[in-house]
Formats: structure tokens, C-alpha cells, sequence
């Protein structure tokens, strides 16, 4: 068994709760090949449901926004450009993705002198970190065959099993339509999850490729691709907020 | 708020018309106008003074009100409207159109008709409907006469003034016509436009971004206006409805940002969106020019510095020949003049002058089409200010716009959306016409009959500009984007076979996007999706053997290097695992397995339950195409709710493989790119 995503966590895209398996879990087959296992619960209330995935289809699409706003963003970000500007609001608490964006690359006495220089060591050792577990669950999720499970109060109502290749073995214990959708909606969006988290990593690379660019030094790369992707969840998180939710391009 | 824009519009001359239309002189084609320039060109004479205004909106509520729900195709039905005469052609556009064609049958079951013809100069709009068994003024009755129409065929033969717009008035029509150039019909470009309406409509491939593209000029009248008082506002009204809020609206793209390039990323580029709204000039040539059909109704964008800065070259516009990229499940509403078509005669002058040689569809959305994109909706004639103004209101008037697009957004099929557009000229025609029975009157008071005839004339002209909103497209299709609270299958209509399967030996849908074939040629991998290729010649065997990042000097600094090597570990572990995967999906996805369990009533589902079961339903596509089908059965009839189950799944296994394999594409193309550093 591979990583096991639950719907309702903050792992991974804010939406799934990821976790190593502690023992068998329903499905596992001692000697079958790794196989990830996509849980999503739901209450018995069909309104509550409905709602519940529909959160989860509106923060997927956030999530492609944000991916389309921070490749932009990295595209025209300069870190040689002074930070300055970016610190003089008097009233943020914290840097600015890009000002961050920007220590993460330099590394750089200037930017300590803004007080955030103290940190960087721990926060370029977790960006590579969340890289790390990051590219992990990628791994899980895209090259191993996949196991959709959706409960309907407690009770296990489909199965879908997803091969590598995309052959799709599906169990009903009901043909309720109400109740299939249900399950046809958390495929859908165990899918649509996955392509962004590998979209997340192609944005990530792309976006470290054209930052490392305007690095002059032998590891920009390296030093590039776990800012990239540290830059482009802060992204996320900034579109998340209600009040600019709307107004990024 | 856009200041300078904001600058420009308190300029403006209050109550002078104005349209979006230049020659290629870069002279409007039809100047600013002020209402008595209007009224002496619509009817030949000079205006009486004061002009009124006219109420509006009590019977287009009343209209929404009392419309029944026929949105989905199971209850509006789908049908499509062939030009009559010669059967050989009949068939061969249905050919061409099969996937689309079955595709509709399965939505819309009973109420699929593709037996529906106009026969150009035998038929006229009631011979038609009497032929359907159903009068025109009747509601829509969709066992008779689908909701949804699609006209498949030029404007010569079913022609836009007399059959189109009064049929577009209670149906939801759209049409799509792709020349041969001789006179005939493209049958391959038929063809394309169905594959990738079906595919488009399984993939649902593009973001849930509605984006606005304005050109304007300071010294262009018509612009500014359609920038600052249709698009502004529109977009304020849009952010204040809750149903779309999972929507993108960026910053609109105005004045000089709006230039040729910045619309090539829109079409095509980076920054493709689900709906593209323009609002621009529409190129607009004299009768017969050489560019005539080719440039006619093509996009101005700020290239084009505005009146009298001389003329406009096509690096200035953006037209047919300008598509040169995929526009994939793309939705366009270009408001501009000649945006979707051309008639043959002058719709708003009195004289009735020739504008055209002949009707035509425009190139620019037919091009569209044929790359991908669902629907192009545009204006046929010249597109008016009183689209969005109305005399003697300040306020713009977008309702119209604003509606058409929110049922857009929320899913609905672009020709129930633009229902609303339609009910604007139903609106308009009834007041149209309750004036000119207002105008047969004796009149006693001169300035009262100067007001009645101020008001027919500016309606007249309104109604006009009104019914000129037509689809080039089917117009069932909806937003094709991407999942939001619904995945896009669950967004779309049951699919309802018939209650008997017909030939189950291929899946209309499975036949229409067959899985993608591979090619390994030493380190390149060939991949063939449709008629799209896509080749990675990559280090594939590079890194899947292991090939190390060391190898590409990428360490120098020896402080942190533990930390480097974690992630040079992670990269080369993401690395091997994308070559290991695509590597599988080359050699082992020779077809696509989709089976169908059902545990017995009462029996839990327990692991590898499906060792012990039969499958009901079972779909196993080749990579030629060729499909293997168990249909579910009950009782010796094909058992409906668990086939539709099915079909669903199989769509989804279809676009789960095509957009992984994509992805899987473009990671390994960035992870090469990132690896060379």
C-alpha cells in the first residue's frame, strides 16, 4: 500500500489528508503491488454531501488558478530587483510571496537586514522538505494504481479501482443514482486532484528552469526548484483569501 | 474602476449612437451618429424632436417566468436542420457529423430528429413548420420540434432573415457551415468539428476563467463605450452572483493591453480561458472586395491606434487566417460588427443597399471551429451601442448580456444561455410593433406624434441590432471547463440510450476518441491522440536508468549539502517514476478495460470482491478503435440505470488516460528542461 489521501485533510493541495499505511487497509493484498488509496466520506445528507464535494471542486479549480497565477508571477519575477518596495507596508506582518520567493534564492545579507534573513536557513531547509514529501506523493499517486473509496454515512457504497495504464474496474453496492453520482463525483475529483498535484510539479520545474535562469550561479537549479514550489502554494494561500480570491489574474 | 477609460467615457456625446464597425481606411464605417442621422437613415426623412424612452424589462420577466426548464437535452431534445435537395449531400454532412450526431441521440433519446430539412426556394418558415406538425406560434414542443437546432448549412440556403432570426426567437439555434470554397460543403472540416466537440465534451480541458478583451482608443467613440459601458459594468454584475463565484475573472485586457498579441494567447496561447468575451470593431469591406469574405467581421485590437491614424493593415485584426492553434472546449462571444456573418442586404438602412455578394457565415469563428473551439456566438450585420444603451438612460443596460453569460458560467448549453439574448428581441418586436399601431393613429398633437416616431425609430434600429446575436456552433454545447463542484460528466445530461441497444458492437463515444496509440523509436516516444501528435524525444532511458543530476554540475557548495542531496534524491526519485510510468503506459496501453460490478443486494463490498463476480457491464477498447461491449441485461431488456452507470465510467477512463498521458508529457519535458539546468 501506498499513501493513503483522505478527503477533508491539508496535505496535499489543502484537500487531502496523506498518510503512510499502518496496516492493511480493506483492500491490501499482501503481495499485490502498491496500491493508493483515495478515502472520501460523506454524511448521509445529500445536500451536506453535495456541498462537501462541491467545496472540494471549487478549491481544485482555485488550485489551477493559483498554478496559472504563480507561473505568471515566476515568469516575471527578477530577483535582482530591489525588495524594498515590497517591505515598505507598514503594516504586513509577513513578507510578501515574492520577497520570500526572492530570499529563498539569494539567500542574501540584504534581505536579513529586513529580518526575515533569520529564518532562512530553516525555511530553505523545510521548502526542500515539502519538496521532498511533496514529489512523494506525485510519485504515489501517479505511478501506482489507485483504490477510490466512498462511504456514504460510514457505509462503503463503491470501489473503483484505477490501473497505472487507466483501466477502471468499478464496484456498486448500489445503483441509487443519487448515490452513484456521489462515487462518480469523488473519481472525478481524486482524478482532477491528481493532475493538478503533477501539474504542481511541471509548474514547479518550469517555473524553477526560468528562476534559476536569472541565477548566476553552478546550484541555481537546485536552489530554484523547492522555492518554486514553496512560491506557488503561498500563491495558493493568498487565493484563498476571500479578499483577493477574485482578483488575480 | 480604469481611470483613463473612465476619462474617456464622461467625453462621450450623450445619446449619439454608435457602432463597431471600421474599413480597412480605418474610417468608421459608419460614423457616430446622432439620433437624427439615425432616423433620417432608417426611414429617409428627417426626425421629429424629442425622442422618449421606452419601457422595458416588465415583459422579458414575465417571459423568463413562464419559460419552461428545456435546458437539458433529455427534455428539450436536439435536432439538426439539413439545406434539402439533394440526399447525397444530406448524407454525407451526416457522416461527417456522426460522432456529434450520436452523441445528441444518446442525450436527447426520443427527442433526436436529424430528418429535418430546408429546401432553399421551395421552403419558407411556415411551409417548414407545418411540414414539423407543429405552428410557429406555438410553445416549444420538443416530441415535435427540438429546443435545440443546429442549421447545418450556408446562409444562401437557409438563410439568416427569414428562417434564422424568427426561429432563433423560441428555439435555441445555432449553426455551423463550412465551405468548400466551390460552393460545396468541407466535409473533413465537419468531421473535426464533431471529434473534438465529443472529445471536448469528455475532457472538459479548459479552466473555469471567463476573460474580457476590450480595445479602445482615445479618440474612438465606439470602443470607449464598449469598453467602459458593456464590459465594465458587465463584469461588476457578474462578481456579485453567488452561483459562479468558483469562476476566474482577471483584470480585463483594455485599451492598449488589448492588441493583436495578447489576443493570440488568448486564442490558443497560455492564457486560453472557458469563455472568451470580446468587444471590438469588426472589420467590415465593401461588397464584393477581395478580403471580403476572408476579413469581414474580424477583430480590431489596439494595433489599430483608432480614427484617423490611417488605415488598417491585417496586423491590426485578428481574422480566420490568424487561428493557428488549438481552441479546444473554447466558448467566444465577440461583440463586433459582422462578428458571426453577413447578409446580403443592408439591415438598417432604407435603401436596402448590398452589403455582400451573398450571405456568409464569418471566417473567423468558422476557423475556430475548426480547431477546437465549441461555439463562436457573434453579430450578424452591424453590432449597435443600443445593444447596451438606451436612449435617454444614463446607466448601461446589460441584462441581457449579463444573464446569457451567468447561465453560461453555471453550465448551461450556450443556446438556452443566449435564450436571453433572444428574449431581448422578442421584447423589442412586441414594442416595435405595438409603435407602429401607435404611429397608424390620427393625431391632434404634433409633438406626441414626434415622440412616437423618435421612439420607432430608435426601437427599429434596437431590434434589428437585437436579433443579430446568432451562434456559429452547436448550440448544446456548454462550458467545457474544468471541475468545480461537479465533475464536467455529472455537469452534462444523462445519457438516455434507446430502450433497445442498436448495433452494440462499437460505443458511439468510444468510436469518437479511441485511445492513444505509442510508438517507441529508440529514445523518442511517439503518441498520436486523434490526429494530434506528440512526440517526446527525451533522456527517457536516461532517467529511468538513474542517470544522476550530478552529472549535469549542478553542486558547488558543499555547506548544505545534505540538503542538496535529499533533493537531488527527490528529483531523481520523481524522475525515475515519470520514465518507469510513461515507459508502462507505451508498452502495456494497448486498449482500455472498463468494467461494471454490482455486489448482491445486502452483501457488503469487501476486498477483491469483483474475483468472485461477473461483470454486468464490460468495455474493452483497442487502440484501432475497435470496442468489445457486455451489455448490462434485466428481465431480456437492456437494463438502462446501470448502462448509463457504465458509459459514464468509460468516459471518465477515456479522459483520465488522454489528459495523463498529456501531463505525464509535459513533466517530462519540464524534468528534462530542469535536469539540464
Amino acid at each position: 500500500m501506498a499513501t493513503i489521501f483522505q478527503l477533508g485533510g491539508a496535505d496535499a493541495l489543502d484537500l487531502w489528508g496523506a498518510s503512510a499505511p499502518a496496516t492493511i487497509v480493506s483492500f491490501g493484498v499482501n503481495d499485490a503491488p502498491p496500491e493508493t488509496l483515495w478515502r472520501v466520506d460523506l454524511p448521509d445528507a445529500a445536500d451536506a454531501a453535495a456541498a462537501i464535494l462541491a467545496r472540494a471542486g471549487a478549491d481544485i479549480a482555485a488550485s489551477n488558478t493559483a498554478l496559472d497565477d504563480a507561473a505568471r508571477r515566476m515568469r516575471a519575477f527578477d530577483p535582482r530587483l530591489a525588495v524594498v518596495e515590497s517591505f515598505g507596508v507598514g503594516d504586513r506582518a509577513t513578507p510578501d510571496s515574492e520577497s520570500e520567493l526572492r530570499a529563498l534564492l539569494l539567500d542574501d545579507p540584504a534581505v536579513v537586514s529586513f529580518g526575515i534573513g533569520a529564518v532562512m536557513s530553516d525555511t530553505w531547509q523545510s521548502a526542500v522538505e515539502r519538496f521532498e514529501q511533496f514529489t512523494a506523493w506525485v510519485r504515489d499517486a501517479v505511478g501506482a494504481s489507485s483504490r477510490v473509496e466512498t462511504r456514504i454515512g460510514g457505509h462503503l457504497i463503491a470501489v473503483t479501482r484505477l490501473s497505472v495504464t487507466g483501466d477502471l474496474r468499478t464496484v456498486w453496492a448500489t445503483v441509487r443514482a443519487s448515490e452513484t453520482a456521489q462515487h462518480e463525483r469523488a473519481l472525478a475529483l481524486m482524478l482532477a486532484s491528481r493532475a493538478v498535484m503533477l501539474r504542481t510539479v511541471v509548474v514547479t520545474l518550469g517555473g524553477a528552469v526560468g528562476l534559476a535562469a536569472t541565477l548566476a550561479r553552478p546550484d541555481a537549479i537546485i536552489r530554484a526548484v523547492p522555492a518554486a514550489l514553496r512560491f506557488i502554494e503561498t500563491v495558493r494561500a493568498e487565493l484563498r483569501k476571500p479578499e483577493t480570491a477574485r482578483e488575480v489574474r | 474602476m480604469n481611470d483613463e477609460l473612465s476619462a474617456l467615457l464622461s467625453n462621450l456625446t450623450p445619446d449619439e449612437l454608435v457602432f463597431n464597425g471600421v474599413l480597412p481606411s480605418g474610417d468608421y464605417a459608419i460614423p457616430p451618429a446622432s439620433r437624427e442621422a439615425v432616423f433620417a437613415w432608417a426611414f429617409g426623412a428627417p426626425p421629429p424632436d424629442e425622442i422618449d424612452t421606452l419601457r422595458q424589462g416588465d415583459d422579458e420577466d414575465e417571459l423568463r417566468e413562464a419559460f419552461f426548464d428545456l435546458s437539458p437535452l433529455s427534455s428539450g431534445g436536439w435536432g439538426a436542420i439539413f439545406p434539402g435537395g439533394d440526399q447525397r449531400v444530406i448524407d454525407a454532412l451526416k457522416d461527417a457529423l456522426a460522432p456529434l450526431l450520436e452523441r445528441r441521440r444518446a442525450q436527447a433519446g426520443v427527442k433526436y430528429r436529424d430528418d429535418l430539412v430546408f429546401t432553399p426556394g421551395v421552403d419558407t418558415r411556415e411551409s417548414f413548420f407545418r411540414r414539423v406538425g407543429i405552428a410557429p406560434a406555438e410553445p416549444v414542443n420538443p416530441n415535435l420540434l427540438p429546443y435545440y437546432l443546429l442549421i447545418v448549412g450556408s446562409p444562401v440556403d437557409i438563410p439568416y432573415n427569414t428562417f434564422q432570426y424568427p426561429l432563433d426567437a423560441g428555439y435555441a439555434v445555432g449553426r455551423i457551415y463550412f465551405s468548400d470554397g466551390k460552393g460545396g460543403h468541407d466535409l473533413e472540416a465537419y468531421a473535426e468539428y464533431a471529434r473534438r466537440v465529443v472529445a471536448a465534451e469528455s475532457a472538459a480541458p479548459r479552466p473555469r476563467r471567463l476573460t474580457f478583451f476590450a480595445p479602445y482608443s482615445a479618440g474612438d467613440r465606439a470602443t470607449i463605450s464598449s469598453a467602459g459601458k458593456l464590459i465594465m459594468p458587465l463584469r461588476e454584475k457578474l462578481f456579485a452572483i453567488d452561483s459562479i463565484r468558483d469562476w476566474d475573472m482577471p483584470d480585463p485586457y483594455y485599451g492598449r493591453d488589448a492588441n493583436k498579441d495578447r489576443l493570440r494567447t488568448l486564442l490558443g496561447g497560455a492564457e486560453m480561458p472557458g469563455i472568451l468575451f470580446t468587444a471590438s470593431h469588426g472589420m467590415e469591406f465593401v461588397s464584393g472586395d477581395p478580403l471580403q469574405m476572408a476579413g469581414q467581421g474580424a477583430l480590431v485590437c489596439a494595433d489599430w491606434a483608432g480614427p484617423n491614424s490611417g488605415a488598417i493593415t491585417p496586423d491590426m485584426y485578428f481574422a480566420g487566417a490568424d487561428v493557428n492553434a488549438d481552441l479546444d472546449g473554447l466558448i467566444a462571444f465577440h461583440f463586433a460588427c459582422f462578428s458571426a456573418g453577413t447578409p446580403p442586404l443592408d439591415d438598417f438602412s432604407h435603401t436596402r443597399k448590398e452589403i455582400a455578394p451573398a450571405a456568409f457565415v464569418a471566417a473567423l469563428p468558422t476557423a475556430m471551429l475548426k480547431r477546437g473551439a465549441l461555439a463562436a456566438i457573434g453579430h450578424v450585420e452591424r453590432a449597435w451601442g443600443t445593444s447596451f444603451q438606451w436612449t435617454g438612460m444614463a446607466d448601461a443596460q446589460v441584462g441581457a448580456f449579463e444573464n446569457t453569460l451567468q447561465l453560461m458560467m453555471e453550465g448551461k448549453p450556450v443556446g438556452h444561455a443566449m435564450q436571453q439574448m433572444n428574449l431581448r428581441y422578442l421584447t423589442l418586436a412586441a414594442a416595435l410593433q405595438a409603435l407602429r399601431y401607435d404611429l397608424d393613429g390620427e393625431f391632434s398633437n404634433p409633438q406626441y406624434q414626434a415622440d412616437l416616431e423618435n421612439q420607432f425609430a430608435f426601437t427599429w434600429t434596437a431590434n434589428n441590432d437585437a436579433r443579430g446575436y446568432v451562434i456559429v456552433g452547436d448550440p448544446a454545447v456548454r462550458a467545457a471547463v474544468s471541475t468545480a463542484g461537479a465533475p464536467s460528466f455529472a455537469a452534462q445530461t444523462p445519457i438516455n440510450l434507446p430502450s433497445a441497444p442498436r448495433q452494440p458492437q462499437t460505443l458511439p463515444e468510444a468510436r469518437a476518441s479511441a485511445p492513444p496509440t505509442f510508438r517507441a523509436a529508440g529514445n523518442r516516444i511517439v503518441i498520436q491522440i486523434g490526429d494530434q501528435q506528440a512526440v517526446i524525444e527525451a533522456q527517457i532511458s536516461g532517467i529511468t536508468d538513474g542517470g544522476t543530476v550530478e552529472s549535469f554540475g549542478l553542486f558547488g557548495m558543499d555547506s548544505v549539502k545534505e540538503v542538496r542531496d535529499k533533493l537531488t534524491e527527490a528529483i531523481e526519485s520523481f524522475a525515475k517514476q515519470m520514465g518507469d510510468t510513461l515507459k508502462q503506459v507505451v508498452e502495456d496501453a494497448t486498449e482500455l478495460t472498463v468494467e461494471t460490478y454490482v455486489v448482491p443486494t445486502g452483501t457488503p463490498i469487501t476486498p477483491d470482491i469483483e474475483k468472485t463476480l461477473t461483470p454486468r457491464a464490460s468495455t474493452v477498447m483497442g487502440m484501432d478503435g475497435d470496442t468489445k461491449l457486455i451489455v448490462p441485461e434485466r428481465a431480456g431488456e437492456l437494463d438502462t440505470r446501470l448502462w448509463n452507470i457504465h458509459v459514464e465510467m468509460v468516459q471518465q477512463a477515456q479522459t483520465y488516460r488522454v489528459e495523463m498521458i498529456r501531463a505525464l508529457i509535459s513533466a517530462s519535458a519540464e524534468l528534462i528542461k530542469a535536469l539540464r539546468g
